[in-house]
């Protein structure tokens, strides 16, 4: 499996282990960052193969 | 000479709430289950330990005093604050991907604030077996 890499805001976070699924880590930082309990992601692999996933807040509009 | 003073160690935690979220994967054997630590503070990126779990208190142990370093550097920082003109306000990037050798533990820094003057002294991917060593990194 290909290394991983999290990035949210400025921070990039290291890949905790493949038994551990993108989900298992949004939960863990939602849990601190209430922001990325209803956050999505996106996937881009690097030129090295590392698969950079970046958490976004969603953004949501009133009215 | 002057007399040896007292040393006296302080929990730079002791006076907040610390949340831990624990994620056990699926295993057959239950203390070599794999496990996902964060320990930290609202509003704050936590500090993640990876390891298995029977080692769960020593996991905590270790997750405690990282995160507690890195709250007592960040109160020192923001005490002094100093002009780092390699690093932006919000860096610390470049430290996330950096990582610390120890005897059995793994450990990324990442700090909270922006890093102190000296960069970490060695910088090693952190993607090691889980099951044989513990890891710790910084959100």
């Amino acid at each position: 499996m290909s290394t991983r890499i999290f990035k949210y805001a400025q921070h990039t976070l290291p890949d905790p282990g493949s038994q551990f699924s993108i989900e298992d880590v949004r939960r863990h930082l939602a849990a601190y960052l209430p922001e990325l309990a209803q956050a999505t992601h996106t996937e881009n692999t690097l030129p090295d193969g590392t698969v950079e996933i970046t958490f976004h807040k969603q953004v949501t509009t009133k009215g | 000479m002057k007399p040896n003073l007292n040393l006296t160690l302080n929990d730079p935690l002791a006076e907040q709430a610390v949340t831990i979220v624990l994620h056990l994967a699926p295993g057959e054997n239950q203390a070599e289950r794999p496990l996902l630590l964060s320990l930290g503070v609202p509003n704050k990126l936590p500090v993640q330990v990876q390891g298995v779990f029977t080692d769960l208190e020593r996991l905590i142990r270790t997750a405690w005093t990282s995160f507690g370093m890195q709250m007592k550097a960040n109160a020192a920082a923001t005490a002094t604050p100093t002009s780092h003109p390699e690093t932006d306000d919000e860096g610390g990037d470049e430290a996330f991907d950096a990582a610390v050798e120890t005897d059995d533990i793994t450990v990324a820094t990442a700090p909270l604030t922006p890093p102190a003057s000296t960069p970490p002294a060695s910088a090693k991917p952190t993607n090691r077996p889980v099951l044989e060593q513990p890891t710790l990194s910084f959100f």
